[in-house]
């Protein structure tokens, strides 16, 4: 009893403790220091001599050998700040001086290596959170096209914590620290993509990874700005579909890809056209891909073929700006066959999504309030897989309307920015054909608020999400044979807390706490039989609670000069954890184990590391590794489809316009599996790759040359539904042209 | 004249919205077809003459299929067992009947011309020996149903 009551006395003193000080730190100060770094974008090397202005106070610095510029005396609230240099492109930046020292992290884009447009996600400034993400969870640039695939997840399969579930190469899905399905969302511009790629393994995500300007994997607080599931992750996308900025020229680019492992290629261009105070974008691209070669022989049925469109407009002015985009995505490709999970003979896909985008941002600039941004969307998606002799076996369709306010706010309360933020979606899921899950609606409102702050040498990001979510299906069916088919509500709720502290001026230390949720799919809840391509008999449970958790996670980075590492701990404790769950009971029509949705306590938990030394001139070093250990909490017993240790190991060569690179793609020997799951072996795989730019006149040309799996290995994704059939792909020499004009 | 040069940056955004919202116009008119029923069976049952002579049931049997090499056996019908162990009549919306030896050269299915596929037949005896075969009702490309193996014996 006394024990309990210290410990209640010892929560209570860190609570209020905590409320004192972070309110004696809201004092108003007159004029702080204003610092910070400026660094290259595409090598994150430090710009000398670059000169910052502070344009409504018309001061200026100029950065030091290291890239670092000091202003003293800076009156407290918002400026706008440019930065120049001869041979980056100017950078215009909103920042907010706290009370206390404000030190930002700015980044410029050469102008003689251009490889993407200068994109601008957000309107706030630059924290340490956003420095280190920059640095660990955004592909951009060169190294974009280096890994650039025929899918989004192909593109990402080498980043720190990301593994890739394949059923071929199309269907191909992001999985983040062995999570999956809609636990990962994929976003494009900052609004969800919908698509069935979350449901099922043989469905493929709906977007070219071609045309994409940047890839962020976001995680911690900033993921409750788009969906309740903390432990998993957004793969956002940018690409500016609807521009934001009014640019002084036609910028854009045109391009192709080429493969040799399946003789794909892709022809593409996307240019920005401004028209006075109108911003015009349109994308065209379209991919044609054969069945893969294997160093065994060849995939049957892994082909693939698609068109990417889009045209986008926007007025732009000083009070922010308006437009509206249409895209438009179509896919065809096949689904290989003839193994256990699998259809017989193979299937084939067609789907196509239609988009429209209405979106606004409204400036403000007030005290408190910064920005209004709405973002509305209208999605189509259609979904057809057809049997080996051409009959139709499935069918999906989907409506979906979502939208979202958000309000950028600035020292409510005390010194710190945030969002607050309302959400809606209205889905409309129709099904067809050979599909035991019944047609459905759901309803999904949501209210957020993130806010970031330093206090001294601290950093801190925090959100919090309520979810609101209601699923109907087309009809009730109390006496289904999977349980009472019925309306569901779900409320739930969700929060994220980080904190940075920095150690020294290059090494920051810090921890997130976070508690997640996630509301089941449709077909986790009704479906009743088995699904055609995937061969699955997997059932619903219409009885199924939220899947919620907490987590944890402890992380270090250091940035200075030749060295960069960064080291993350995590620990995630899901108390319902929902999944397929074998139930000992054959289905008498197909023979096949039934596995019913069900949901039980798991554990996850991993590290990743990443380190790049620049041992000597321009030649360095990098490794990154990944683990994941997924467990059943009450036995022990290892969860499916979790990815094994693995990680990259290369050197490169890089200056202004060479990039040289031979690199190590390995992974240990998976054993810990689920009962019905095969152990797979470990590999080491050889990749080189070259990059050469040159700019002439207002064109920059950019060709990158990759050679993957040089030596022919045979080696099998433990995520690829198709391994026990056949191995990756064996030798492929890739090439990626791309021409920026401006 | 001069409202239209005034104007032109209005007129443009308004005729590039109009080609957006044309573009999803009469794209989305591709009905969706009902979802279909499955034929739900656990088990078949084969009868002689009207006579029950085998069984299966969830992938079990303890019967044999017999035929005397080098003919043709009794002429078989086939039943099913429902989910509720019910019998029932084999389906009637084109589905058809398919089959699968262990070994093809023990014994093979025999089917009356113009009967290719519906749910009667006769085992023919290729050579004496003794194999399994299994059971499919399949609906376009995919089996609704499989009965799993049974056991052919080829006698003399």
């Amino acid at each position: 009893m006394q024990k309990k009551f210290h410990l209640a006395l010892w929560k209570n003193g860190i609570i209020a403790f905590s409320i004192i000080f972070i309110s004696s730190l809201a004092a108003q100060n007159e004029g702080v220091n204003f610092s910070g770094y400026i660094y290259d974008i595409e090598t994150n090397e430090p710009i000398v001599n670059a000169a910052i202005q502070i344009l409504d106070l018309n001061r200026y610095e100029v950065a030091n050998l290291e890239g670092k510029f000091i202003f003293k005396k800076i009156p407290t609230g918002k400026h706008k700040i440019r930065i120049t240099h001869l041979a980056y492109k100017e950078g215009l930046f909103d920042c907010t001086c706290h009370n206390d020292s404000t030190h930002r992290v700015f980044f410029l884009t050469p102008k003689s290596i251009k490889i993407s447009t200068i994109t601008v996600t957000e309107h706030n400034s630059q924290s340490k959170f956003d420095n280190l993400r920059e640095l660990s969870n955004v592909l951009k640039g060169k190294e974009l096209q280096k890994d650039l695939g025929i899918t989004l997840a192909s593109t990402l399969k080498n980043e720190t914590g990301i593994a890739m579930r394949t059923m071929g190469p199309a269907p191909a899905r992001p999985i983040i620290r062995g999570l999956g399905s809609d636990r990962v969302l994929m976003s494009e511009d900052g609004m969800k993509t919908t698509d069935m790629s979350g449901t099922s393994p043989d469905h493929a995500v709906t977007i070219e990874p071609f045309t994409i300007d940047r890839i962020e994997v976001i995680r911690g607080p900033k993921v409750l700005l788009q969906t309740p599931t903390t432990i998993g992750g957004v793969v956002n996308v940018i690409r500016n579909e609807i521009p934001e900025e009014l640019h002084n020229s036609v910028n854009g680019f045109a391009g192709a890809y080429g493969e040799t492992v399946n003789r794909g290629f892709l022809g593409g261009t996307a240019a920005d056209i401004p028209i006075n105070s109108f911003a015009v974008r349109a994308e065209l691209s379209s991919r044609k891909t054969d069945d893969i070669n294997t160093p065994i022989g060849i995939l049957k049925n892994s082909y693939s073929k698609n068109i990417n469109m889009e045209l986008g407009t926007s007025y732009i002015g000083n009070f922010g700006f308006a437009g509206a985009s249409f895209r438009r995505f179509d896919l065809d490709y096949g689904v290989p066959g003839g193994f256990v999970g699998a259809h017989p003979h193979g299937v084939n896909i067609t789907m196509k999504r239609y988009q429209i985008n209405l979106k606004t941002r409204i400036n403000i600039h007030g005290k408190k309030l910064q920005h209004i941004k709405a973002h509305l969307s209208r999605v189509y998606y259609r979904h057809k897989e057809f049997e080996g002799d051409g009959a139709l076996g499935a069918e999906f369709e989907i409506t979906n309307y979502l939208g979202n306010v958000n309000f950028d706010f600035s020292n409510i309360l005390f010194p710190s920015t945030g969002i607050l933020g309302i959400s809606f979606e209205a889905r409309n899921f129709n099904v067809g054909g050979f599909v035991f899950t019944p047609p459905s609606t759901s309803l999904n409102t949501a209210v957020y608020l993130f806010e970031t702050f330093t206090l001294g040498n601290f950093s801190f990001e925090v959100a919090g999400r309520y979810n609101y979510d209601k699923i109907r299906p087309a009809y009730n069916k109390p006496d289904a044979s999977i349980g009472n088919i019925r309306k569901r509500i779900f409320n739930t709720y969700s929060f994220s807390l980080s904190t940075l502290y920095s150690v020294t001026k290059h090494v920051n230390i810090g921890i997130n706490v976070n508690k997640s949720s996630r509301v089941p799919t449709i077909e986790e809840l009704y479906s009743e039989g088995p699904h055609l391509a995937a061969y699955s008999y997997e059932i619903g449970n219409p009885d199924l609670k939220d899947e919620s958790g907490t987590g944890i996670e402890l992380f270090i980075y250091h940035k200075f000069n030749n060295i960069y590492f960064n080291i993350n701990l995590f620990r995630n404790n899901l108390e319902y954890y929902i999944f397929h769950r074998n139930t000992g009971v054959i289905d008498g029509s197909t023979l096949l184990m039934i596995y019913k949705a069900a949901g039980e306590p798991a554990l996850f938990y991993g590290t990743e590391v990443q380190f790049e030394w620049k041992f000597y001139r321009n030649f360095s070093f990098e490794i990154s590794t990944s683990y994941t250990n997924g467990s059943l909490s009450e036995t022990g017993k290892p969860l499916p489809q979790i990815p094994p240790l693995k990680g990259i190991v290369g050197f490169n060569y890089s200056d202004d316009i060479l990039t040289l690179g031979i690199t190590g793609e390995w992974a240990a020997t998976q054993n810990r599996v689920d009962e019905f799951e095969k152990p797979t072996a470990g590999y080491f795989v050889f990749n080189a790759f070259g990059q050469y730019s040159i700019s002439y006149l207002n064109f920059i040309h950019t060709v990158s040359l990759s050679l993957d799996n040089i030596l022919n290995t045979e080696y099998r994704n433990h995520l690829s539904r198709v391994k026990s059939i056949m191995p990756e792909a064996g030798t492929n020499l890739r090439l990626t042209y791309k021409l920026y004009f401006h | 004249m001069n409202f239209l040069k005034k104007n032109r940056d209005k007129i443009l955004a308004l005729l590039v919205l109009i080609t957006i919202l044309q573009l999803t116009a009469a794209c989305e008119d591709d009905p969706i077809i009902p979802q279909e029923e499955h034929f739900k069976a656990i088990g078949m049952v084969f009868y002689t003459s009207g006579i029950e002579t085998a069984r299966i049931e969830k992938g079990i049997t303890d019967d044999t299929l017999f035929v005397k090499a080098g003919k043709l056996s009794e002429h078989y019908n086939i039943k099913f067992i429902s989910e509720d162990g019910k019998i029932v009549p084999p389906p009637t919306d084109g589905k058809k009947l398919a089959w699968e030896f262990d070994d093809t050269s023990v014994a093979s299915v025999w089917q009356h011309e113009g009967e290719e596929g519906s749910f009667e037949f006769h085992l023919k005896g290729l050579k004496e020996g003794e194999t399994n075969i299994e059971f499919f009702i399949m609906h376009h490309d995919h089996h609704d149903y499989r009965s799993g193996k049974i056991p052919v014996k080829v006698i003399k």
